[in-house]
């Protein structure tokens, strides 16, 4: 019963707050509201038993990613008075209408109707890998090939970012 | 620790691949910024791409030999090395080789930041190589995304033209959305089977593609992914774009090498699934939707286009619907290795017609901003009979007229899917590469029948005139030994030493 109130008030949170980030008017507001909102998909992350998910979710996403989104909002400042987040063409407004609620009846005669294979292997949350150091233990012996080819992608961003900003005229045309 | 030192031997070729492509950067970081002399640079890439190939033949010979099986596995089953991923990254190194010294000839990369070049370049063929190995989703994904950042990066350094940056930006985001795409769908598949071993994948994939929903979707998603990067049709529209923006021999390797590297990421997938004996034939049919209409809309479009490079496009995504027939084989069809087989010498004819076509702009762009028209060509048979006979020759080949290696491609193909009985397609197939030789054929006519001034040949374009010339010579000698390179493919991919 616990699980289910815990549930249902960290999805809550991310829904309103996921709401928050569309219908906002003030980009500003809107990056806010993400952040809640991945703070509540975190919370979901620890009440499945997968607390390391939870915890990048709030490092990575949350502290880092977000924040430059926020800073990158800020530069640009943006100027918001008397816009809607939507935009009400003549046939766009209802093409749109129609595209969300096609998608919404679909999402939900699934959810309504039972339908069959919807199994997804579900592993034991109390097992072992669940827990952070065999998750490293596994990153570096199984997964350790992977690892170091991510690492050849970390190197290849900055060089081709600073070779980018080399170029004459760098990131805008002429 | 479950690795030893023979599984780094089994990825040396990366390695090799990594430390010839720092060597030009790190001199200049070195020497204050100055850049190595372009020929230079242009022989360590070389070098890398040459030991590349041999390590790889050498893992091959030494590890099948001492196992006498006719694959290498590493890294907890991630790696893979067999018949495929021999022939496909030999294809990509060889065609990433003539690219380099398009490179080379071309001005606007020689002589700005060409070590930057010659390091991206060389970190998108280790994208290739290690996506032609894989046998793992995860590595697969990785991999692509090296080989995708690379390139974004290559298109984006070419000079600050308003095209550039559009198909810069225009690749990123798309590329992007097929990226985000593939990687949900890898979830999914993961979520359904509970493995992302492409093996331990396939000996499940038939039986839970008809019960688990999750799996149907992932597997949905994954397929749409890999046709953004190969760009069939509904995904294609990026294409013709990105590669009219982005520097000729660029494009030459976005053509050819990445697209040989994303068949064989995407012939993988389906390999080990016997998808044949599906209950359902809806997927088969989506797929076989997905080939034909990408034959039809891109020759069609061809037609429509004066800008040879734009022609060019076009038609390579109408070659990666042939190609596709192949994979669908491969997938589909209860002879898996036909389909591999065919797969594999349609990618080689490919691969060299298309560098060929691709170095023909170089030997005429004086600078980024030239604009090759197909009218540009008149009278080139009279300014320069070898290269005019070259073109003539590619021309033939990409539009499949017989003695040419691009005649025997598609012969395999088609009869590989007249075998497993996909007759429509095949109609389809023939078909549309009728259509194809009336755009094939128009430059000819514009060299050999129209007279006045066209496009100058650039002189100092040596490389780029030689490997003109040369992939023509290739494509007939190929041609006419073509029975006998089909059978050497096929040996090296079903048999084992």
């Amino acid at each position: 019963m616990a699980d289910i109130v815990v549930f249902y008030i960290f999805a809550g949170i991310s829904l309103a707050a996921a709401a928050g980030v569309v219908f906002h008017p003030n980009p500003v507001v809107s990056v806010l509201h993400l952040v809640a909102a991945m703070v509540g998909v975190s919370g979901l992350f620890f009440t499945l038993g997968a607390p390391f998910i939870g915890m990048v979710q709030i490092l990575v996403y949350a502290g880092a990613v977000i924040i430059l989104f926020l800073f990158v909002v800020m530069i640009f400042d943006l100027k918001t008075d008397g816009k809607n987040p939507f935009t009400y063409g003549l046939v766009t407004h209802y093409a749109k209408l129609l595209f969300i609620g096609c998608l919404t009846g679909l999402l939900l005669s699934k959810l309504l109707f039972k339908l069959d294979g919807f199994e997804f292997q579900s592993p034991d949350p109390l097992a072992p890998q669940y827990e952070v150091r065999n998750l490293a233990k596994v990153m570096f012996t199984d997964y350790m090939f992977m690892f170091e080819v991510l690492g050849l992608l970390l190197l290849v961003i900055p060089i081709g970012a600073v070779a980018l900003s080399r170029v004459r005229g760098g990131t805008h045309a002429e | 620790m479950n690795f030893n030192l023979s599984e780094l031997i089994v990825v040396a070729p990366l390695f090799w691949l990594f430390i010839a492509s720092i060597v030009p950067m790190t001199v200049k970081a070195f020497r204050d910024g100055q850049e190595m002399n372009p020929f230079t640079s242009l022989m360590y890439a070389t070098f890398g791409l040459v030991g590349a190939a041999a390590l790889t033949l050498s893992a091959v010979k030494g590890f099948w030999k001492i196992s006498g099986l006719n694959f290498v596995e590493a890294f907890s089953r991630a790696i893979v090395i067999d018949g495929i991923t021999v022939w496909g990254s030999y294809i990509i190194f060889v065609v990433v080789g003539f690219c380099l010294f398009l490179l080379y000839d071309s001005k606007e990369t020689r002589d700005k930041l060409f070590s930057e070049h010659i390091f991206l370049v060389l970190n998108a063929t280790i994208g290739m190589a290690l996506v032609v190995m894989s046998n793992n989703l995860i590595v697969t994904f990785i991999s692509i995304e090296l080989m995708s950042l690379s390139l974004y990066l290559l298109i984006a350094l070419n000079k600050e033209r308003l095209l550039s940056k559009e198909a810069a930006l225009k690749y990123f985001v798309l590329g992007g959305v097929g990226s985000a795409i593939l990687l949900y769908g890898i979830a999914f598949i993961y979520g359904g089977a509970g493995t992302t071993n492409l093996q331990e994948v396939g000996e499940l994939a038939a039986q839970l593609f008809e019960n688990n929903v999750f799996f149907r979707f992932g597997t949905i998603l994954t397929c749409v992914g890999f046709a953004f990067k190969i760009s069939l049709v509904p995904f294609h529209s990026w294409a013709p774009d990105v590669y009219q923006g982005a520097a000729t021999p660029v494009t030459g390797i976005m053509a050819t090498a990445v697209k040989v590297a994303s068949f064989i990421a995407f012939l993988r997938f389906f390999l080990y699934a016997d998808f044949y004996d599906l209950n359902s034939d809806q997927f088969v049919w989506f797929m076989q939707w997905l080939a034909a209409l990408t034959m039809i809309v891109g020759n069609v479009a061809a037609i429509m286009q004066d800008n040879f490079k734009r022609m060019l496009a076009y038609s390579s995504v109408a070659h990666s619907g042939y190609a596709f027939m192949a994979v669908i084989v491969a997938s589909f069809g209860t002879d898996s290795d036909a389909g591999v087989t065919s797969l594999m010498f349609y990618l080689l004819s490919y691969s060299i017609m298309t560098v060929g076509t691709f170095a023909l702009v170089v030997v005429f762009e004086k600078s980024a901003d030239t604009v090759l028209l197909t009218t540009d060509l008149k009278g080139l048979s009279k300014r320069s009979p070898a290269l005019a006979l070259g073109l003539s020759l590619l021309l033939f080949s990409l539009a499949g007229l017989p003695p040419s290696i691009g005649f025997f491609g598609k012969f395999y193909v088609f009869s590989a899917t007249i075998e497993q009985g996909f007759y429509w397609l095949t109609f389809v197939g023939v078909l549309s590469s009728i259509i194809s030789v009336y755009y094939y054929l128009r430059p000819v006519v514009v060299m050999y029948m129209m007279d006045g001034e066209g496009f100058e040949v650039r002189k100092e374009a040596f490389f780029s005139r030689s490997i003109v010339v040369l992939s023509a010579i290739g494509v007939c000698v190929l041609g006419l030994l073509s029975s006998r390179i089909f059978r050497f493919v096929q040996s090296s991919i079903t048999e084992s030493l």
